[in-house]
């Protein structure tokens, strides 16, 4: 009911953007920019620079194309689609996309960082484990363990099967484990935790 | 690690299995699950956790500003019509840009060198739509050609390698495919001790060799590079290679008007061995030409078949050194990259559409010729499911290039039975990274889906039909 109830509102939202109301589409921008901004801030490694323009292309292309949202699927998964496929253009023009996992833990971006890296080492750990995935395997972690979508949604978002969602995601989670093992050690993985 | 373990831990958090059949496992496993578990959700938290970095604040304003900007420019300027409401937002991101160089932003790819922010005039025609920027400076675009040089270059390479192989690569090739099929190994006459003499190999070391009697299956079938064959066969193809295939093609004629008279059996091997050397000789396998003339005359060596056997093989010369017939499986092969392109190309658009996106006409060109690349080997390999298909396939999201996949695969798979936990076990014998996934899928189920026990009685009554190549 409330994803429905979503669903809607944006729909109506979208709808009175294309006629020209400014709060509308204000309104779209305030409920998805951050999300938006930083699950690709994720995608892009840390290079919050990209993960910026990246947003607000986005959200550019989204207002030219208003007239095509249709509503079947929530603002939030359109335009995540098409800063997506923008993401994957780039990465076929200019690869690697620059990498720097420490800059998500810039002082200037965060409260606290540095307690919080001494506070969670595991974090740290996952964290440059996620870095070394490929972007189809630490795309689909995220989407599930960082921004919470459930599978179906996951499936819409990357037109895939659900079924693939999961065996993918698992896969994925196979492979991250790996990465952290062979960081740390998996005898080491254990200690961190208690 | 044992990996059931590992999908039990990630089953039992994704909710997948209840808990009661999670005690069970722990029940079963002991320590090293709860173990695991304990890992995997520390692991996930972490995930959860990971620092969020707040939208800087500059991008925030301009985002708020493109409804704005958008809505000042929405009634037609009858005076100014070139800032269309594309440039309003050139303007937007013109600010934008300004804002974040100001700011002591790092450049990115996106930005432009700081000696061209000068005005915003300059960045509006920076962004302004594409298409305008092609008109007003084409030499601006020249930055994107290299890439797709590059690719065309690629893709000239691939239709480069859908020429015919070497006549002493189909020959081998097509040696190589019969003896496992046929679970024989053919020698030559030669090793056979006569010319028309086949010896019959089992691959049963047990098993005593056969020679029997043949019509000259080899005459006029080895390359003239052959080691040893004789000097006065290789003149022989020659002067008949240069007379061109109207003899041949009436010996042919005449070898079939006496095969079909000699019976039904006969007369379909005759048709059979037809086909054999027309495909032959259109893949440029003219080893299964041979193969198919010997299959002629083991058919009924009793009866007269040398004159067929002569038609045959110099049908076979003719096409084998027939620049025509060269040049037109050029074309037909040229012909089929091409329309495989233009599939390419058309689901990519309809693709792009889908989501709401108009690619850029070399990023359109690039695409195609990446993922024409990608489905180049097929068209040598031929229906054969590959990880690369597949992953054509995620490229283009198409759910029925999906399906047809699924449904190959699902053909050649094998119900083994069902392992402990009842969850059926699927093996295949072309099991690929990708077709994993399904099995998986298959595996977590206690039975199978409805669909998915559709698809397979479908693709199990489709058994004998060939599968169509999935990008139609």
């Amino acid at each position: 009911m409330k994803d429905s109830a979503a669903l809607e509102d944006d729909r109506q939202l979208a709808r009175r953007a294309q006629d020209g109301d400014q709060t509308a589409f204000a309104s779209l921008i305030d409920r998805y920019s951050e999300r938006l901004f930083n699950m690709l801030l994720q995608m892009c490694n840390g290079n919050s620079d990209m993960a910026s323009e990246l947003t607000q292309e986005a959200f550019v292309r989204a207002y030219e194309r208003l007239s095509q949202f249709d509503g079947a699927s929530s603002f939030y998964t359109w335009i995540y689609r098409l800063a997506r496929n923008r993401a994957i253009d780039i990465r076929k023009r200019k690869k690697p996309i620059a990498s720097d996992p420490h800059e998500m833990h810039d002082p200037g971006h965060q409260d606290d960082p540095g307690s919080q890296m001494q506070q969670n080492e595991m974090q740290n750990i996952v964290q440059g484990a996620l870095q070394e995935l490929d972007d189809e395997q630490r795309e689909i972690i995220l989407l599930r363990d960082f921004d919470g979508h459930d599978y179906a949604h996951i499936a819409s978002l990357l037109d895939i099967a659900e079924g693939t969602v999961k065996s993918r995601l698992s896969r994925a989670r196979k492979a991250l484990r790996t990465i952290i093992e062979n960081n740390v050690g998996a005898d080491q993985i254990g200690g961190l935790l208690s | 690690m044992n990996d059931l373990l590992f999908d039990l831990v990630y089953d039992y958090l994704d909710e997948i299995i209840d808990e009661q059949t999670w005690q069970a496992a722990v029940a079963e496993h002991g320590d090293e699950l709860v173990q695991l578990l304990k890992e995997e959700q520390a692991v996930r938290d972490s995930i959860k956790t990971m620092p969020k970095q707040e939208m800087p604040a500059a991008l925030r304003e301009q985002l708020q500003q493109i409804p704005q900007q958008q809505t000042n420019t929405a009634k037609p300027n009858l005076l100014f019509p070139i800032f269309s409401s594309a440039a309003a937002l050139a303007a937007c991101l013109a600010i934008t840009f300004i804002a974040i160089y100001t700011a002591g932003g790092t450049q990115s790819e996106f930005a432009p060198q700081s000696n061209e922010v000068s005005t915003v005039t300059d960045d509006m025609q920076k962004n302004a739509p594409e298409h305008e920027q092609r008109k007003a400076s084409p030499d601006a675009f020249k930055s994107d050609q290299p890439l797709a040089e590059e690719s065309m270059s690629t893709l000239d390479e691939r239709i480069d390698r859908q020429k015919l192989p070497s006549k002493e690569l189909a020959l081998k090739d097509a040696d190589k495919n019969f003896a496992p099929n046929k679970q024989m190994k053919r020698t030559e006459g030669a090793a056979a001790g006569a010319d028309n003499l086949v010896e019959i190999e089992p691959l049963d070391d047990a098993a005593p060799a056969q020679v029997i009697a043949v019509a000259p299956a080899k005459k006029g079938a080895a390359d003239e590079s052959t080691p040893g064959a004789p000097e006065h066969a290789r003149a022989r193809r020659s002067a008949e290679a240069k007379q061109g295939g109207m003899r041949a093609e009436e010996k042919l004629m005449t070898g079939r008007k006496k095969s079909k008279a000699q019976g039904p059996q006969l007369a379909k091997s005759d048709m059979k061995a037809e086909a054999a050397v027309a495909d032959g000789g259109m893949q440029g396998n003219f080893g299964d030409a041979a193969m198919a003339a010997d299959q002629v005359a083991e058919a009924k060596p009793s009866v007269d078949t040398v004159e067929l056997q002569d038609a045959l093989d110099e049908a076979r010369n003719n096409m084998k050194d027939n620049a025509k017939v060269r040049e037109a499986v050029a074309k037909t092969k040229d012909k089929e990259v091409k329309s495989q392109e233009a599939i390419l190309r058309g689901m990519i658009e309809a693709n792009e559409e889908l989501l709401g996106r108009a690619p850029a006409e070399e990023e359109a060109d690039a695409e195609v010729a990446e993922l024409a690349e990608v489905t180049a080997p097929q068209l040598d390999l031929q229906l054969k499911a590959t990880a690369k298909a597949k992953h054509l396939d995620l490229q283009i999201g198409m759910n029925d290039v999906e399906h047809s996949w699924f449904r190959k695969a699902i053909t050649d798979m094998k119900l083994i039975g069902y392992d402990a936990q009842k969850k059926i076990i699927w093996r295949s014998p072309i099991v690929t990274h990708e077709l994993n996934e399904d099995i998986i899928e298959l595996r977590s189920k206690d039975l199978p889906p409805t669909n998915v026990r559709s698809i397979v009685l479908e693709s199990l009554n489709q058994q004998s039909k060939p599968i169509s190549y999935p990008i139609k």
